[in-house]
């Protein structure tokens, strides 16, 4: 069962030391894309890889179906 | 251990501070990049070289990689082929050839030995003019 979220994930705090917003922008397509991939990379199971794909299309432009059988 | 240097300065090693942004756990182990273009070239009527063209200037990259992790299932995770045009990111790397978007392309490997650490190679691929490069980075709509 995938127990981890891209959405739960936090954003980067922010780098300005002055005027920094008090709330952390949300993610980036970027960030979001970065953030499925290291999903991915976190789960040894084909079956959850393959769920992840499922749930998180970008993931079919990075990985291989070879990885995980779909 | 840091290495010391004393001399003439040097590019050192794989880049220990490049992101390579979709190869989270491999370590790099090594860089190649390879200069390719083709090219017409003509010759005059006794056989010799007069004139040259080159068109589709582009750079093949080589990263071998250890898969190595901070855990052994993200030492495993890491073993992962990746899409067929995969895009790959580069930044803060020395070589400032690096250090743009590539596209992932094929013959990467995954080797396993009996008596060794599992490495590999990943391939990836950029155009040097950059118009071309976005092109090769775009999902059709």
């Amino acid at each position: 069962m995938i127990m981890a979220d891209v959405e739960s994930i936090p954003a980067p705090a922010p780098t300005a030391a002055t005027d920094s917003p008090a709330v952390a922008a949300p993610l980036t397509p970027y960030e979001r894309k970065m953030a499925a991939v290291k999903l991915y990379y976190d789960t040894n199971d084909r079956q959850e890889r393959k769920a992840l794909v499922k749930k998180y299309p970008i993931l079919k432009e990075v990985f291989s179906a070879a990885n995980h059988d779909s | 251990m840091p290495n010391v240097f004393r001399g003439k300065a040097q590019v050192s090693g794989t880049d220990a501070n490049g992101d390579f942004d979709i190869i989270v756990y491999p370590y790099n182990e090594s860089q190649d990049m390879t200069h390719e273009f083709e090219e017409d070239v003509i010759q005059d009527p006794t056989g010799s070289d007069m004139a040259w063209r080159s068109r589709n200037e582009k750079i093949m990259g080589d990263i071998g990689v250890f898969f190595v992790g901070d855990t052994v299932a993200h030492a495993k995770t890491g073993a992962a082929f990746f899409a067929p045009y995969a895009i790959m990111t580069v930044t803060n790397c020395a070589v400032a050839a690096w250090n743009t978007t590539w596209q992932y392309v094929s013959g990467s490997t995954i080797n396993q030995k009996n008596n060794d650490t599992a490495r590999g190679h990943l391939r990836f691929r950029r155009y040097v003019d950059a118009t071309q490069n976005i092109l090769a980075a775009t999902t059709p709509s």
